[in-house]
């Protein structure tokens, strides 16, 4: 940790964007000459602070114009910057685009001699990574026909093959990865991985796909508006990014559906009583006050295995004391990449002003990993609606505690790329004998 | 493991460099093939164009002006005055293709720009050097039409010479230029008039002896005048020792080269601001 591959510290840059061509031709000439009026200025990044110590996978997340391309152009050290001081310690390699080097009219063979000779690989150097990125990229049935007749997967397949194909000591990716199907964006987040693992390569990785962030990175930094909103540990950050998304989606969806004006001060009377919930979405007329989960002899603990029963318990509380408020509720369980595994979906007819409620799962299906429960408090559920998503942010919405307790499942069965293990029954319909080699209980 | 500017923090500063150069070096020839090859790549005839074009070219111009025109120069024979022409035209070519290319090797190749491996500096140098590949192979074919014609009286020694000077001279130019052309698009289409204007004023169709004399003395300003000058004498002989033409281009062509180099080493860092 005390070897960073690179430091920034107070780093600005600021755009200007002239007016006029001959502004910027001025601008280059003599800059001095120009006056505050000829161009507008556009501060991409504003006072960031970064140690990124070498080998760790740095995760960039942020809205459009956040300024996370910006970062990356300056680490790359291709743009300077307007102030500040940027220390970058490493041979960079971008994935800021993928394909330099790639002509239409080539084979997929020619392109990958050609491409490596962009990244400064050629002769023999070259020729003893052609056959692990063919293979990494499994192309081999069209590596000799020309790259214009290639889907634009397995185009993308290609380059990034290539481009991951050298050992570089700083690797920069721009949401390359976006294009392709899950099987090989994981595929790529594997390589990414290895090639920090065995390399100690350190990756900064921007993208928009929360699942593949929290897959890959074990840091993230949030930008918004050219600054650090927020740095920590993916799940933190990529939950509370979640959040302010959702967040604005929703004024947003608010803004196009006026309230009716009776409603809305009813609304305003209810929330000057609200709970308080430390950072948390929702009118608050009614809070989670607390989350535990338990086995059926009433263990409280943390690790399940496959089979076993898993207990959620929570309690809530209501501002109305004597009325019991309208109370639906959702209890989810998601994995650690924010893939929703499983939700209960409730309605509590008499709610009180202190309740606990528990949500039993007499067998967890549920393979082994890390998974994340979540649970909303609503006053009423548009089920049948467009809005039936997982969970809206909207005037119905108490309260919610968005993946925020843990507890891991134990025993994977022999296939572990399954996500639960449906029950299921096998018999031999010519009197064969059949025994199950996965069955839930591994008892 | 090959990469341009690898850091390797054993190895001594200088051999870095010397290293880095060596590296650079090879993977801009490699580079330079490979981009000849995509511009031909999916065509019927492929690589053979490089020669073809020059050959059909040329061919059509001495056909126009022996057969179609007639011309007809008192001291030249009708080849000798073709080939003339085709010395002055053939560089005219080579110097103004590389340029227009040129101009816009940075603009055309901003994702290579944006990729950080690659050297900026090397993008402005490979877009010369295929195009003064093209220009040899039309080289190739005016040595090949006068050795066939049998005016071949130069010293072909002078050809490596004029034509490294004259590479230097595109790449000093063409490292500005295209430079320039990123902060104001407008000097592409500045550079391509006055390149035509050089056609005009350069000696191409005439010699330096049948030119009026307010232009004979603007010919000492235009660089091709001292190129074609040298190629004449390299190919077909007859005046004396261009002496003079020689060392000012040898001492032009190199000043060109090292502004336009620091020019860019000075000022690459900028250029993302403007793309």
């Amino acid at each position: 940790m005390s070897d960073p591959a690179f430091v920034i510290e107070n780093l600005n840059k600021t755009y200007r964007v002239y007016k006029h061509p001959l502004f910027q031709l001025l601008s280059f000439l003599c800059p001095k000459m120009i006056p505050q009026s000829a161009y507008a200025e556009n501060h991409a990044l504003s006072d960031v602070s970064l140690n990124i110590p070498r080998g760790s996978k740095i995760g960039i997340i942020g809205k459009n114009g956040s300024g996370k391309s910006t970062l990356l152009k300056l680490i790359s050290g291709r743009v300077q910057p307007t102030s500040g001081k940027l220390k970058v310690d490493g041979r960079v390699n971008a994935l800021l685009e993928l394909g330099t080097g790639f002509h239409p009219e080539f084979t997929g063979r020619e392109n990958v001699f050609s491409a490596l000779a962009y990244m400064g690989v050629v002769g023999k150097a070259a020729q003893d990574k052609f056959s692990a990125i063919v293979s990494f990229s499994e192309l081999e049935t069209f590596i000799d026909q020309p790259v214009r007749v290639y889907s634009t997967g397995m185009y993308m397949r290609l380059a990034f093959s290539i481009a991951t194909s050298i050992e570089p000591e700083i690797l920069l990716v721009d949401e390359a990865l976006s294009v392709g199907d899950t099987y090989f964006s994981n595929k790529c987040l594997d390589k990414m991985k290895h090639l920090s693992e065995d390399s100690n390569t350190t990756i900064i990785y921007v993208s928009h796909n929360m699942s593949s962030l929290s897959h890959l990175c074990d840091r993230i930094v949030w930008l918004d508006k050219g600054a650090i909103k927020a740095v920590g540990n993916p799940i933190e950050i990529l939950n509370l990014y979640d959040l302010s998304v959702r967040e604005e989606e929703e004024k947003r969806m608010a803004a196009l559906v006026p309230q009716s004006a009776k409603t809305q001060t009813e609304k305003e009377g209810a929330l000057s009583e609200a709970l308080p919930g430390v950072n948390r979405p929702g009118t608050g007329l009614m809070r989670v006050t607390g989350v535990s989960f338990e086995d059926d002899r009433g263990q409280k603990k943390h690790h399940y295995g496959r089979g076993e029963a898993f207990n959620i318990l929570f309690s809530y509380r209501s501002v109305a004391a004597g009325r019991p408020l309208p109370l639906k509720v959702i209890c989810g369980i998601s994995r650690s990449d924010g893939l929703l595994m499983t939700a209960t979906i409730f309605e509590v007819a008499q709610s009180q002003q202190e309740g606990k409620i528990k949500v039993r799962f007499p067998e967890l299906l549920l393979n082994a990993g890390n998974y994340f429960v979540t649970i909303l408090l609503y006053e009423q559920l548009d089920l049948e609606g467009k809005n039936n998503r997982f969970y809206v942010i909207d005037q119905f919405l108490y309260d919610a505690v968005i993946r925020a307790f843990e507890f891991k499942v134990e025993g994977s069965p022999p296939i572990e790329t399954t996500l639960f293990n449906h029950p299921s029954e096998v018999v031999g319909q010519g009197g064969e004998a059949v025994t199950l080699l996965n069955p839930l209980r591994t008892v | 493991m090959a990469v341009l500017y690898s850091r390797d923090r054993t190895s001594s500063e200088q051999g870095r460099i010397l290293d880095s150069f060596f590296r650079s070096t090879r993977v801009l020839f490699y580079l330079v093939r490979i981009e000849i090859r995509q511009k031909y790549a999916g065509s019927l005839l492929g690589m053979s164009w490089l020669f073809l074009y020059p050959l059909v070219f040329l061919t059509f111009y001495a056909g126009v002006y022996l057969v179609v025109f007639k011309v007809r120069i008192p001291e030249l024979s009708n080849w000798g005055y073709v080939l003339t022409v085709f010395c002055g035209l053939v560089p005219y070519l080579g110097f103004s293709d590389a340029l227009q290319q040129g101009v816009q090797s940075l603009s055309s190749n901003v994702n290579l720009l944006k990729n950080t491996v690659f050297p900026p500096l090397l993008i402005p140098v490979k877009t010369v050097f295929v195009s003064q590949v093209a220009h040899s192979a039309a080289l190739t074919v005016l040595l090949a039409m006068t050795l066939a014609s049998g005016k071949l009286h130069g010293a072909l020694w002078l050809l490596p010479v004029i034509f490294i000077l004259q590479t230097a001279l595109i790449q000093g130019v063409v490292w500005i230029v295209s430079f320039l052309s990123i902060v104001l698009k407008d000097i592409q289409y500045v550079l391509n008039l006055a390149l035509f204007f050089l056609l005009f004023i350069s000696p191409v169709a005439f010699t330096p002896g049948m030119a009026p004399h307010f232009l004979q003395k603007m010919l000492h300003f235009n660089p091709l005048h001292y190129t074609i000058t040298l190629y004449r004498y390299c190919f077909l002989g007859a005046n004396q020792f261009p002496a003079f033409e020689l060392t000012v281009m040898a001492v032009i062509c190199p000043v060109v080269f090292g502004l336009g180099y620091f020019f860019f080493k000075k000022n690459h860092k900028l250029l993302l601001e403007y793309v």
